[in-house]
């Protein structure tokens, strides 16, 4: 069985629940990553901030009432918005639903995860440390993979 | 779990000429080679002791497109990475070895320059690491911006922890640290001769400065000078020893020291003896010498060199 701990990325960059979303966004622009890890003091992991979280976080709250017509917020609004929450802490940006793996999952589990929950990475966690994550990038080059594997 | 913390990492360009001359364009030939990796000390010994089958977090500061090659070359030996990116590059440092003439040539970068604010990052991020590791090997320079303060900083933090520090840095940085306590030292004196302000090269100096070491850090268990590789010189409180490798042929003196590092952190965590360890990292590093490439690629060999390392207590 092809399990998680096998495919995931191991990199676990992460920051406090203290962190400004300032650092947050800086943090993702230089890793390259489309959502940080939050954690508490002793390393356990909270729960991860993902740039959908931060834009949703940037529209402004009058326009959300507006959000399910044809309505397209104005970049101007959004960033101006975003701006003036920079010094909000991670912790009241974390997506408190999110959803995560452990080592030992299976891939099948891991891709039906992240279609049902609509997410592009999901964190890998053993014993409440996180340890790698899972992209639906790690999980379609799983295509390619085999196709090596058998030529 | 190994913490390895680098805080000036590079990406090695290492190139294998026949030839080296300056003053002139050379065009790589098909016999020649030029290859790429991520490397700085701390790097090189998480690589090392993960082909001797540990696990180990990889920790330090990176940036730019050569911090993600890095961090990916990293992650491809199966190392886990918690480097936190800071303005400008990760540098790169160049070794040419020159084959008809023997000779090794490095040009080493200065590094980037790091903020206040990213090296409070990494001191939150390294009190965090310290909660799911039990050990630290520290290595190599320091980047712009940063003092040797740092370094204390690391060690105590661990010490709080109980977590033991091996630490591998030049005499520039070991002499403003030297209250710090780490638990092994291997000091780097490639290009230095003075230790503590003392001249520091030949058996007894080395063992007169390593009984220096001893006598002022209280919880430093051993010292051990290994760059003179036919007179490697190790220090203990009890006991200390000198290994001399036997029919010598190095190919390539890079890498050397993290191999040897590798090795003797390695055998420690395996519970073997002092005797045992100080051989195992010789041969390890005898390994590394006798072979062309940076990084430990024959850990069978380190088994069969065992036997030719004579070792004698002085």
């Amino acid at each position: 069985m092809k399990l998680v701990k096998d495919y995931m990325h191991k990199d676990i960059t992460m920051l406090s629940e203290q962190s400004s979303l300032r650092e947050v966004i800086q943090v993702m622009k230089r890793h390259r990553m489309s959502a940080v890890s939050i954690v508490d003091h002793n390393g356990y992991l909270v729960g991860c901030v993902t740039a959908q979280d931060i834009l949703t976080a940037s529209v402004p709250d009058y326009m959300k009432s507006m959000y399910n017509t044809s309505f397209m917020a104005n970049i101007d609004q959004v960033t101006s918005h975003l701006r003036s929450i920079l010094n909000t802490p991670a912790i009241y940006l974390i997506d408190k639903k999110c959803t995560f793996l452990t080592p030992t999952d299976s891939m099948s589990y891991a891709a039906d995860l992240l279609s049902r929950d609509r997410r592009t990475i999901l964190p890998v966690v053993d014993e409440k440390n996180q340890v790698g994550w899972i992209t639906k990038i790690d999980i379609i080059s799983m295509a390619l993979d085999d196709e090596l594997a058998n030529s | 779990m190994i913490l390895t913390v680098t805080l000036n990492p590079a990406i090695d360009k290492f190139l294998v000429l026949k030839q080296f001359a300056v003053h002139r364009l050379h065009r790589l030939d098909r016999s020649e080679q030029s290859t790429i990796s991520a490397g700085g000390k701390g790097v090189n010994i998480a690589i090392n002791l993960k082909k001797l089958g540990n696990e180990v977090i990889a920790t330090g500061f990176a940036g730019g497109h050569s911090g993600h090659l890095l961090c990916d070359e990293i992650r491809r030996h199966g190392i886990t990475t918690s480097f936190i990116f800071s303005e400008g590059l990760t540098r790169t440092n160049i070794s040419i070895l020159d084959q008809n003439n023997e000779t090794l040539t490095g040009i080493n970068d200065v590094g980037q320059n790091i903020p206040k604010e990213d090296l409070r990052l990494f001191m939150d991020n390294y009190a965090r690491m310290l909660h799911r590791v039990s050990l630290v090997v520290i290595g190599g320079s320091l980047p712009q911006g940063l003092t040797e303060e740092v370094y204390c900083e690391l060690i105590r933090m661990a010490h709080n922890k109980g977590i033991q520090v091996v630490l591998h840095t030049s005499p520039n940085h070991l002499d403003a640290m030297l209250d710090a306590n780490p638990n092994i030292i291997i000091p780097d004196m490639r290009s230095y001769h003075e230790l503590m302000g003392k001249p520091c090269d030949g058996i007894t100096r080395f063992l007169e400065v390593g009984r220096d070491l001893l006598a002022l850090n209280p919880d430093t268990r051993l010292v051990v000078f290994i760059h003179r590789i036919e007179n490697v010189i190790a220090i203990g409180r009890e006991s200390s020893y000198i290994m001399r490798p036997r029919q010598l042929q190095i190919v390539n003196m890079l890498g050397y020291a993290d191999a040897y590092l590798a090795g003797i952190v390695h055998a420690i965590r395996q519970d073997m003896s002092l005797k045992d360890s100080l051989l195992f990292a010789s041969a390890a590093g005898l390994a590394n010498v006798e072979s062309i490439n940076k990084d430990l690629d024959d850990t069978a060999a380190i088994h069969t060199n065992l036997s030719r390392i004579d070792m004698e207590e002085i």
